[in-house]
């Protein structure tokens, strides 16, 4: 039996359940927003630590999962109790035997960009040339070189990417209180790719927008089709997941017109629902496949194909 | 001898000990507050795959990666004072900010660093509250044993009778086992080593109940006070550092 931890109406594990659901795979839904009659019992031993979660609707064992998928986010408008149990659910997704995709231990290397580049460069796939600075002139001088520039956050928040304009330009002493995220802008095509285990997943984006992601919002169209990348770079994707701890993960790639493929950032918790839903792709189901690999003894429950548990 | 750079957090008063234990080591050593850092000027730049970072105080000091041998980091996190009448969102957006910029610094030297936040423990934010259920799996994985067994939303970990037994903190400062500010050998210095070693931290303090049974682990704090026994450990394990950093520079 698999679990799926999360908050009950995200489409990312509406969608694991529903392709679990589909193949007959044993599953059962803890929902982050219903856990106020809740209870967690962690147990210790020199061998592990074994967690049973009790609700009104069900018992789960949580340590007879073949495997977990998590969004862990917490409960969206949480009473005391519900996110304290919550908040045990996720140190106890840290440190259980059982895989996990969505630790959140692992989603660290998505809190500082360069230091992401970093290890994603180590694992084989080129990142952009990047400069992050607090010194206006060092802007001027990096854009002069490299022509175009885009500038972002460092950190995990999410921002929209922007050109340096010569209106930025004009604004760039603003700089001098908060260090930005420079880089030399890469052309080409947008290519989401989703890694789950050894299986990847790419979607091609075309849109002319700078930040698809927010094509909508600027009036621009955004359409997403799958895509067949060279095995190398499929092998390097691969690589990349499994160098930042991530047996699922949304690897943002642009390949040149000459094939030269570089890599912006790695997403340790993708929203993939979003492309699945445009593609077809079946990522939701080898998430599902991905976990429903034998381990000892069976999870605990109420139904035999399916539960909600809280 | 390279440079020995100290990030010191807001209460370490400890810090000037350490400064001193490593100019009798006969090495460089700066100690640089977190508001000094964020008023330096900072280029950090990726290019093939590589990072280097250069950092300007307003001194017009300069450290860049080849002249940094070892940091000791104890900051809780970045200070952003210049954002200090900014609305609370400006405020977190800005520390975010910095610190993943810190991070990225940080982490890119590597070894060199003591106090580097990975991600089993993200050191640059507070000190770890309390005993966390990954600090109490860990050291049953060490032999140390502690609460058996938690019920949420209860707050209070079960099995742990009301006890008497005395309790002591211990200091890991990398091979070296601290109590009572004393190094020692003796009773859980090696299940503490490797309690240290599991957790990837190369300081830590470890509050501990002796029991008949074995000792029990009470409290967890990553950032410990800099006393002078753990200023001087201190001080021997980042001189070593960058004596190492030092070897491989000249090396290749």
């Amino acid at each position: 039996m698999i679990g799926l931890l999360g908050r009950g109406d995200d489409p990312c594990l509406e969608r694991v359940r529903d392709a679990a659901a589909d193949r007959g795979i044993p599953h059962v839904l803890i929902d982050e927003d219903a856990l106020s009659d809740a209870s967690l019992r962690l147990d210790l031993d020199f061998d592990g630590v074994r967690g049973v979660l009790r609700t009104g609707a069900g018992v789960v064992d949580l340590d007879l999962l073949t495997g977990v998928y998590a969004r862990a986010l917490g409960p969206a408008e949480p009473a005391s109790a519900a996110r304290e149990v919550s908040g045990r659910l996720h140190e106890w997704l840290d440190v259980t035997e059982v895989p996990v995709m969505g630790r959140p231990a692992s989603m660290f290397s998505n809190s500082s960009k360069p230091h992401q580049a970093r290890l994603i460069a180590a694992a084989g796939l080129a990142v952009p040339t990047t400069l992050v600075t607090n010194d206006p002139e060092a802007v001027r001088e990096f854009r002069s070189r490299h022509g175009r520039v885009v500038f972002k956050s460092i950190s995990g928040i999410r921002s929209i990417v922007r050109e340096v304009d010569d209106a930025a330009l004009a604004r760039m002493d603003r700089i001098r209180d908060l260090p930005t995220q420079f880089q030399a802008r890469v052309e080409g095509t947008d290519v989401r790719v989703h890694v789950v285990g050894e299986t990847v997943f790419p979607t091609r984006i075309a849109s002319t927008a700078l930040d698809y992601r927010y094509a909508a919002r600027d009036g621009l169209a955004c359409d997403l089709e799958p895509w067949v990348l060279a095995p190398d770079v499929e092998r390097a994707c691969v690589s990349v997941a499994s160098a930042l701890a991530l047996p699922l993960a949304g690897i943002d790639l642009r390949v040149g017109d000459d094939g030269t493929v570089t890599c912006f950032e790695v997403n340790p918790m993708p929203a993939f629902s979003y492309y699945e839903s445009n593609t077809g792709q079946p990522i939701a189901a080898a998430v599902a496949a991905f976990l429903d690999r034998p381990r000892t003894g069976v999870a605990r429950h109420t139904d035999d194909d399916e539960s909600e548990v809280a | 001898m390279s440079l020995v750079v100290i990030l010191p957090g807001p209460e370490d008063l400890g810090a000037g000990q350490v400064a001193s234990a490593i100019r009798r080591g006969g090495a460089e050593v700066l100690v640089v507050p977190g508001p000094v850092l964020e008023a330096a000027h900072w280029e950090h730049r990726v290019a093939d795959g590589q990072s280097r970072t250069l950092v300007r105080l307003p001194d017009g000091t300069v450290l860049d990666d080849a002249s940094v041998g070892a940091v000791l980091n104890r900051l809780p996190g970045a200070s952003v004072r210049r954002f200090a009448h900014s609305p609370e969102r400006d405020q977190s957006y800005a520390a975010a900010e910095w610190e993943a910029l810190l991070l990225a610094w940080l982490s890119a030297l590597g070894e060199r660093v003591i106090g580097c936040p990975t991600p089993a423990v993200i050191s640059l934010g507070p000190s770890a509250p309390g005993v966390e259920l990954r600090w109490l799996a860990w050291g049953r994985r060490c032999g140390l044993l502690g609460p058996r067994a938690l019920v949420a939303p209860h707050p209070a970990w079960l099995s742990v009778p009301p006890s008497s037994a005395p309790i002591e903190r211990w200091t890991v400062v990398g091979p070296t086992v601290l109590r009572s500010d004393m190094a020692v050998e003796e009773g859980p210095a090696q299940a503490l080593r490797s309690l240290a070693r599991i957790a990837g931290v190369d300081l830590l303090d470890v509050t501990l109940r002796s029991t008949a049974a074995g000792d029990e682990i009470v409290g967890v704090d990553l950032r410990p006070a800099l006393t002078p026994g753990v200023a001087e450990a201190l001080a021997g394990l980042l001189l070593s550092r960058s004596r190492a950093t030092r070897k491989i520079e000249v090396a290749s």
